[in-house]
């Protein structure tokens, strides 16, 4: 058992706090596809570094939004964490029980606990089963119900993620529903079995603005009824404002910052999430044209820069930060960042 | 101000073999040289349509039914093809969203620069040359990435050629649709930024299509709303900001969140886009709306506009001052 109780910090006050998660030195290195001639030539193995080394604890209750650009690794570590793809190194710790190479029967028995919700609604529904159908098939595979109590626990789910009334939509296809609909079907079916933790990989970036904020909410409210844990990850900093507890801003496949939420949008350290920040629109006129000092643009994952991977592009990089590569620091309580030079102002 | 653009009436319709969807249903609007119009909606309300009726591109079976789109004297919907087929890319710039699609993979960027410019104008390979290397300087790409093919580029520098491409020949008016939508934040605020740049430099006026209301009213001169298929309400940015007219547009600014405030429950707007196949009778929106009122659910809204401001809304037949 690796720390499964911890005592820290919460909005309110000092309490006991359990770790439903915990990434030890995660990696996931894809091999790159090579040419024939290549392989002829025996040219040196090249990967593709998408999670490069994630330290990270995951509190029971708590909605951790993981934040980065696309590219940054962030899908990849939530597919780590569900055990849809397996690491190339590190541990990956469940309720203290290490599930990192757990396969078969164990961990279908995992799957269980632990459910992830897509970005894509289009293509995470079969458009060939009905909606009550595609509830009830978790339920199915563990086992964990059948006849009219399945369809009454399907009914309920139904009804809890607002798709009401529910016997209108359990005959439907995936067809007949609209994209904010769908999604809720696809949380429905991640909720049917009653994880403890939830994976949201970017679950409202396709849904139509006006109907984002009603899936925020759902997702909320569920959280509160059913006592989830969520990693919601999003590239959009504005939805991670408004749903985590706590956020974590990953950058070519390593996590340079994390911190409660209040702490990262007031006092952002790394000049990454700096630059972040001040390029995220707001809805009133700009005065001024933003001033935006990162250079250049995310560099390959195969070959990231040696030192801080971010050196290349930092307005404020210094000689160290060419050589050697930053660790997270706890900066104030809480808060941590991988940079030489993040002082708390 | 010298209007460039003109819109009356314009109705768009596609003929589907399951009915007629009107995707742009008796719009008008224009946009004055150097000026940056945010014309904004959500997915499904005709933005689309509205930009691409614009050069006559929209695909079968989609057909302008009616209206006058005037660019610069001309009526576009009058112009035979082929004088229309100058237009476009010399006097009126594109570019999508996607720009990986939008350039030949097969062929180095700067010889897909040099051919458009040589389509378009009388000049020979050599000077092309350097009005193509102009234009990639402009968008901040070195002449080194001339030879490059386009997927030697990241998705940034894609939709810089892009933009390099759209606006080389100096048009008059560009049209963006959703020209940062597949690009990051940093790279989205670099290239609004840019384009900001080439409204003033080259007094471009530049309709920007976007679902993003944030970007559009925090880079545009004023705002255009859409939903399902008509425009509910028109204005300076500033003023839209701060004080919509539209219940849809006093929704939808108060469901996005602001990282600047602090976090409170954001509004969502119940209900659905309609089907546009079947849209409702009277106001399109009166069955999301808070403020219905048995009026709304009979006759369609008409145009009322003061000074500057647009709004199509029952709540202001009394004038514009009785729905505040």
């Amino acid at each position: 058992m690796i720390g499964l109780l911890d005592v820290t910090y919460t909005m309110g006050g000092w309490s006991v706090v359990d770790e439903i998660l915990r990434l030890i030195d995660v990696r996931k290195w894809f091999p790159v596809q090579k040419s024939f001639l290549e392989r002829l030539l025996a040219k040196e193995r090249l990967f593709i570094k998408a999670v490069d080394g994630v330290n990270l604890t995951v509190w029971r209750g708590e909605t951790l939004a993981l934040v980065g650009e696309s590219g940054c690794g962030k899908t990849t570590l939530g597919r780590l964490i569900v055990r849809l793809i397996d690491p190339t190194s590190g541990r990956i710790i469940f309720n203290g029980m290490d599930i990192t190479n757990l396969q078969g029967e164990e961990l279908r028995r995992l799957r269980r606990r632990m459910q992830i919700i897509f970005q894509d609604p289009y293509a995470s529904l079969n458009p060939r089963m009905t909606i009550g159908e595609q509830v009830a098939h978790p339920l199915k595979i563990h086992e964990l119900a059948q006849g009219s109590e399945l369809r009454d626990i399907v009914m309920k789910a139904l009804e809890q993620v607002g798709l009401t009334p529910p016997e209108k939509f359990y005959n439907a296809y995936p067809r007949e529903l609209s994209g904010g609909q769908r999604q809720r079907v696809a949380i429905a079916r991640s909720i049917v079995l009653k994880p403890e933790l939830v994976v949201a990989d970017e679950p409202v970036s396709m849904i139509d603005v006006s109907l984002r904020a009603s899936i925020l909410d759902l997702m909320l409210t569920l959280k509160q009824e059913l006592n989830l844990t969520y990693i919601f990850i999003t590239h959009d900093l504005a939805v991670a404002k408004y749903i985590a507890d706590r956020i974590a801003v990953m950058y070519l496949g390593k996590i340079v910052e994390h911190g409660p939420s209040e702490l990262i949008f007031e006092n952002p350290l790394h000049p990454y999430t700096k630059a972040l920040l001040s390029s995220i629109p707001i809805p009133r006129p700009l005065k001024e044209p933003r001033k935006v000092e990162l250079k250049g643009e995310v560099p390959n994952p195969i070959n990231p820069p040696p030192g801080c991977r971010f050196h290349p592009r930092c307005p404020i990089a210094g000689e160290i930060c060419r050589r050697e590569e930053p660790e997270l620091r706890e900066i104030e309580k809480d808060h941590y960042v991988a940079c030489f030079y993040a002082i708390c102002s | 101000m010298e209007e460039i653009l003109s819109i009356r009436n314009l109705k768009t319709y596609y003929f589907t073999r399951d009915g007629v969807v009107r995707a742009v249903d008796n719009v008008s609007l224009s946009i004055n040289r150097g000026e940056l119009l945010g014309l904004v909606g959500e997915s499904g309300s005709g933005k689309s349509s509205l930009g691409l009726s614009i050069v006559r591109l929209i695909p079968p079976p989609g057909r302008i039914v009616d209206g006058e789109i005037t660019f610069r004297g001309m009526n576009l919907l009058k112009l035979p093809e082929k004088e229309l087929r100058n237009i476009r890319g010399k006097h009126i710039g594109m570019i999508f969203q996607d720009p990986l699609t939008s350039l030949d993979p097969l062929r180095k960027i700067g010889d897909q620069l040099v051919e458009t410019i040589i389509v378009h104008t009388r000049v020979n390979e050599e000077e092309a040359k350097e009005i193509a290397l102009r234009a990639l300087e402009r968008v901040g790409i070195a002449p080194d990435r001339f030879d490059d093919y386009p997927h030697q580029l990241s998705g940034g520098m894609r939709q810089r050629v892009m933009i390099a491409m759209a606006t080389m020949l100096n048009p008059d008016l560009l049209i963006a649709d959703e020209p940062t939508t597949a690009l990051d934040v940093i790279v989205q605020s670099r290239i609004m930024d840019l384009l900001s740049d080439l409204k003033k430099s080259m007094k471009m006026a530049i309709l920007l299509i976007t679902h993003d209301l944030a970007l559009v009213i925090e880079r545009s001169d004023r705002v255009a709303v859409m939903y399902a298929g008509e425009l509910c309400e028109v204005g300076p940015s500033e003023v839209i900001s701060q004080e919509p007219l539209h219940p849809y547009t006093q929704l939808l600014l108060e469901s996005i969140p602001d990282i600047e405030k602090p976090r409170t429950k954001l509004v969502y707007i119940p209900g659905n886009p309609p089907d546009m196949r079947n849209p409702p009778t009277g106001c399109r929106f009166w069955p999301r709306c808070p403020k219905v009122m048995d009026v709304c659910k009979r006759i369609s809204p008409r145009s009322l506009e003061l000074d500057d401001r647009f709004v199509r809304c029952h709540l202001y037949n009394g004038g514009l001052e009785c729905g505040r």
